[in-house]
This record gives structure tokens, sequence and C-alpha cells, in this order.
């Protein structure tokens, strides 16, 4: 099953995008800190949030009417919509907290309905989308680019074995080692 | 944290008034789901297009149509960029033709500048495999189909004809 996208656009006052800028400051120098338990999830493919604070004009239409400043939140994940907001509001509802507690609105990060509400009430439709490897989770992948790194280790230390029941020996414990992410 | 492989492109530009719903159909006519332009576009994880309405100012207006292209993409992103121009233009030129100043994708110089005054700073990002490459996933998804196989396979070998089959396997 392809993976889910989802775009989710939020106006937020101007002064909280001023703080929305500082969680992101934090979490640029916090090293992977804000990211991890995010990428933990292990479901995400890519999560992306944007600031807009100019919408582009178009030059024959007067005054932009659109909110002056909205948090764009863009993301593609494994499984449904219902269990992606589950899991958020239950793994990470302080890092929601932090970026949609000023949002007009915004229902608090810790109770799963009203925030599938407020999700379903700011996302609009994504017309086409495209993954790579639609059938590959983000779990898969994970697995797939962790075992390329232990079959190589495997295969540089069978390069100097010549015996067959010692390798045969080595396979049997490689494969035992690996049978996770096989 | 891995080193980063992967960018990510945001765009967003203004749809020419009255023109949002010819710029969906166009989506739906030249970007087809299951024969997307994407895929002739190296290096493209994931992407999405779509036209949207952005949160109003008041109740009583309603602002305009955008439409937004979003990619996560093998770095340097320029380099995308470009690729995407040269494999896509057509299809790129039906839907983004709907947009404001939008140059079309046979002028290289043109097409760049228009994308870098529609581009938005990304402020926060997770990514699930930021340290690969596109052609480094396929490898490994590819890989680990071929140990399975050859797991499967190896099950009902001999010590001497499991070696030999690994020795042809990887010499191949």
């Amino acid at each position: 099953m392809a993976p889910t996208p989802l775009t989710v656009l939020t106006p937020v006052p101007r002064w909280w995008s001023v703080w929305v800028r500082f969680t992101w400051f934090f979490s640029a120098v916090a090293r992977g800190l804000v990211q991890r338990p995010l990428r933990k999830l292990s479901f995400i493919h890519c999560a992306h949030w944007s600031l807009v604070h100019r919408w582009p004009p178009d030059p024959a239409v007067g005054r932009e009417r659109a909110a002056p400043c909205t948090l764009m939140f863009l993301t593609t994940f494994d499984g449904s919509s219902v269990q992606y907001v589950e899991a958020f509001v239950r793994v990470v509802p302080t890092q929601i907290a932090a970026l949609y507690a000023g949002a007009r609105g915004f229902p608090g990060p810790r109770r799963f309905r009203p925030v599938a509400r407020y999700i379903s009430e700011h996302m609009h439709p994504v017309d086409h989308a495209y993954a790579a490897h639609p059938d590959a989770t983000t779990t898969s992948i994970a697995q797939a680019l962790e075992l390329r790194d232990r079959f190589a280790a495997f295969e540089r230390r069978m390069a100097r074995v010549s015996d067959n029941e010692r390798f045969a020996r080595e396979w049997d414990r490689f494969l035992t080692e690996v049978q996770d992410l096989v | 944290m891995p080193a980063r492989s992967t960018e990510a492109l945001l765009l967003l530009a203004r749809v020419r008034a009255g023109e949002a719903r010819a710029a969906k159909d166009a989506i739906l006519d030249h970007w087809p789901k299951h024969a997307s332009p994407f895929t002739a576009v190296g290096g493209t994880h994931l992407a999405r297009l779509q036209v949207l309405a952005p949160p109003a100012r008041s109740r009583r207006r309603a602002p305009g149509e955008h439409l937004l292209l979003a990619a996560d993409v093998d770095a340097p992103l320029d380099a995308w960029i470009e690729r995407l121009r040269t494999a896509a233009a057509g299809p790129l030129d039906a839907v983004l033709g709907h947009c404001a100043f939008y140059p079309g994708a046979a002028e290289p110089a043109a097409f760049a500048r228009w994308v870098a005054a529609n581009r938005l700073t990304v402020g926060f990002s997770v990514v699930g495999s930021p340290g690969a490459t596109l052609a480094e996933v396929g490898a490994a998804l590819d890989l680990r189909a071929e140990i399975g196989a050859f797991a499967e396979a190896g099950q009902r070998m001999t010590p001497s004809a499991l070696h030999a089959a690994w020795r042809a396997w990887r010499s191949a």
C-alpha cells in the first residue's frame, strides 16, 4: 500500500510564528533531540513544517485575502491518518503543543478526537502523490539499509573463508542475527 | 544524527484568478497516478502536487488558490530541479502554466529564478532515512529480497553446495 500524504494549513498569529521559529532554532542546535521521538514512530517517511508569511500574489487581483501567517505541515506516512494522529497525540504531545498551542482554535495536544477533528478541518486534499518505492514502508527501508551494512561486513569476513562447513555455520549464525531484518 | 543525503523542496505559487479548476484538471490529465512524470526525474523519493486554498484573512472574502509542489529528493536540490525541468517539461508547463509569473520550462535560467522566488524555507523536518539516496534505498531493498531468496534456497543445500551457490551469487 502506498504511503499516505497529508497537507495541513494552520493560521497562526504573527507573535506565535516568532515562538515557532524559536522552537526550530532550538531543534537545530539540539542536534536531533527533538526529531528522535518522532523518528522512533517509524511510520513517518517525511514530515516538514514551514511558515508562510506572504502568499505569492496575483497581479490581476487586488489585496491578498489569505491569512497573513500560516503554519504549513506536509507529511507522508504509512497507514491511516487516524493511526498517525493517535500516535502523535500519544508519543509527542509536548512537541505538538510547542508548534500549535498558539494556533487559532487548536484544542490542545492530549486528546485524540479534538486533534483529529482539528486536522480534518485544516487538511487539504493532495491531487497527485508520488513515492519511488510505494510498497516499501519506512520500517522496511530502515531494515533494508541496516541489513545492507551488516551483510557487507559478513561478506568481507567470508572472503577469507574457504572451508565449506565453516561457511555454512557462519551463514546460519548471520541469518539468526539478522532474522528480524530479512 | 546521520548525514543528510536528501533535501526537501516546498514551492508555493499563486494560481491565476479563475484558473484553479483548470490547474486541477491539468494535474489529473498530465500527472496520472500510475504513470507519474516524477518517475522520470532521477532522485525523487516522494513528491506531491496540489491546488489549495490558503486560510482566509476574514470570513467574508475567500483567498485565491495556490499550487503546492513539494518533493523529497537526493541532494543537491538545484541539480534535481534542473532534472525536473528537463524530464517533465510538458507536464510542468501544463500545470504551472496556470500560475502567476510562470515563465515556462524551456528557459533554464528563468525557470530557476521562478522556482527560487516561490520556494519556502523548511523550518523543521523529520525524514525516515535521511542518510540514503534513492539509488541506495533501491539497492538495499533489492539486496534484502535477494538475501531472503538465497536464505530460503540455502535451507535445502549441503555446506559445499551452499558455499558454491554463495560464490556464484556474489560473483555474478
